[in-house]
């Protein structure tokens, strides 16, 4: 078959041959697909000879068909003879002019294939250690944030000052009509939260329980209903009752209270918590020493990444988000409102981000290469036993779903980034 | 009559393939006045084969209207032609 030219950037160009038997199988082919869809008269719908149908709209009519049958399989064989590995959508060069039937015709391909990529230093590359210690200050905070989350709002029986929450009914008159949404009962309103119309809120500052106010409040200008934006209104209030925060006391019976098992004194508490951040800072800790053996090797790495890869890494990546946003019943226009991003924008992140991850992939692929790393049979077995964990599965049915080749990359990929880690050369 | 006066054109059909696929008959559109004698020496001498019966069907003309406008499909004959089993007419190879 057809010559080869390597390209820039990692790009060849395949010129291939297409012999007339094979695009004559290309028209038996088109004609079987278009077959039920033609009409001619005489005959059913779907039921014309194939030499009626070319008397009637000629053999050129299948040529489209027939082509893309034809190319779609022969470069399909040309790849896999030539043993290319191609990474993009090919770009196909026809001079249609050429094509006919009973002879033979040429075309090129040209498609983005893996680059070749040549390592740089992976190897005992410093990186300085990172301290796995928790301060005080630290265990401190967790546990104010964990009293505050336990605080509770308790009756109170002296007026409402700022801070307080306050339970009442209230009804808005302009003009002294009542409006739309002017009206509540039993409303719980933090005072200070100013989530009322400026004024409102510091006018209930000193009412007591049971007491009974009229507040004359202006709406702003720019309010959200046009018809009160400006207006003056009176809001008849009911205060029911007022509440205040109240923070627990940090002691051995709050840490009671807190029901944890086997942690009854403030001293455990901290103990406990402490320990929970150790642990969530060694994981964090140990993300950042992977993220950044795996950044430092690929930025050592030398690769040309052809264009058509990363974009068709994009569009994948750019599918992905939408049918994300889709599942949470976001339209994706929505989404990309909410994130604040232009269509381009967002696309322009997703090339940078597919750019890096193509270069991670390739640089981990050479690595494991490199260093002739492997999967073994059981460690592909554990991979499955845990995927099936995962979804809760039976470890056969995982089999059945999954891509052994997918899984087996994903195995090595693991043991090239450990194998990286454990390569890295801590200083202190 | 001279023969392409008589025969008027072939009938490509479904069905009229199926004669000619099984049957080695070929089906035409002749003129009304034309003979079965006629119908056999106007295909020997326009496809040069050798014609071994003929069939005529008449069909009956039948009643359309466009608008207020009455009026009626062509009245045709047709002649079914059977061919001696090695001749051929090319306008209908299937």
């Amino acid at each position: 078959m057809g010559k080869i030219d390597t390209l820039q950037d990692s790009r060849v160009r395949v010129e291939i041959e297409v012999t007339k038997e094979q695009f004559d199988h290309g028209l038996d082919h088109a004609f079987e697909s278009i077959k039920k869809d033609v009409e001619i008269k005489g005959f059913r719908k779907g039921k014309v000879t194939r030499k009626i149908y070319e008397q009637h709209k000629g053999v050129e009519s299948l040529y489209e068909e027939a082509l893309n049958h034809v190319i779609a399989e022969t470069y399909y064989q040309a790849i896999t003879e030539n043993d290319l590995q191609v990474v993009a959508q090919p770009k196909i060069d026809l001079d249609i002019t050429k094509v006919e039937r009973g002879k033979n015709f040429t075309y090129t391909a040209t498609v983005a294939v893996k680059p070749e990529v040549t390592l740089g230093a992976y190897k005992d590359i410093e990186f300085k250690s990172l301290s796995n210690d928790v301060t005080d200050e630290e265990v401190d905070k967790d546990i104010e944030q964990l009293i505050s989350q336990n605080a509770e709002l308790v009756l109170k029986t002296g007026s409402i000052e700022e801070n307080d929450t306050a339970v009442f009914d209230f009804e808005g008159f302009v003009n002294g009509e009542p409006f739309e949404g002017g009206k509540a009962e039993n409303h719980e309103l933090v005072i200070g939260s100013n989530q009322f119309i400026p004024g409102f809120e510091n006018q209930m500052i000193g009412m007591n329980p049971g007491e009974e106010k009229d507040i004359t409040v202006t709406f702003p200008e720019e309010y959200q209903a046009e018809a009160l934006a400006g207006k003056e209104a009176v809001f008849k209030i009911k205060l029911h009752e007022v509440k205040v925060k109240e923070v627990p006391e940090l002691n051995d019976d709050f840490v009671k209270d807190l029901d944890k098992e086997g942690i009854t004194t403030v001293d455990q508490l901290k103990t406990d918590v402490r320990k929970r951040l150790v642990d969530e800072k060694v994981k964090a800790n140990e993300n950042k020493k992977i993220d950044f053996a795996v950044e430092a090797a690929s930025s050592n790495a030398n690769m040309v990444v052809p264009e058509d890869m990363i974009t068709s890494e994009k569009n994948r990546m750019l599918d992905n988000t939408k049918r994300q946003a889709e599942q949470y019943g976001i339209p994706f226009e929505q989404y990309l409102q909410f994130s604040g991003m232009s269509l381009e924008q967002f696309e322009a992140r997703l090339m940078e981000d597919a750019q890096k991850s193509i270069r991670f992939n390739l640089t981990l692929e050479a690595i494991a290469k490199a260093e002739g790393i492997t999967a073994t049979e059981t460690e592909i077995d554990g991979k499955y036993a845990e995927l099936a964990k995962q979804y809760n599965m039976e470890v056969e049915q995982i089999k059945s779903q999954v891509n052994p080749q997918a899984i087996e990359q994903e195995v090595v990929v693991k043991k090239t980034i450990d194998f990286l880690v454990e390569n890295l050369k801590i200083t202190a | 009559m001279l023969s392409s006066e008589i025969i008027k054109r072939p009938l490509i059909t479904e069905k009229s393939m199926l004669l000619v696929e099984q049957q080695n008959k070929y089906t035409f559109e002749v003129d009304k006045r034309a003979n079965k004698i006629q119908i056999k020496k106007a295909i020997q001498e326009l496809f040069d084969v050798k014609v071994l019966s003929v069939n005529i069907i008449n069909t009956t003309p039948k009643k359309k209207r466009v608008g207020k406008h009455e009026g009626y499909k062509s009245e045709l004959s047709k002649a079914i032609v059977t061919l001696a089993k090695e001749d051929k007419i090319e306008i209908f190879a299937a």
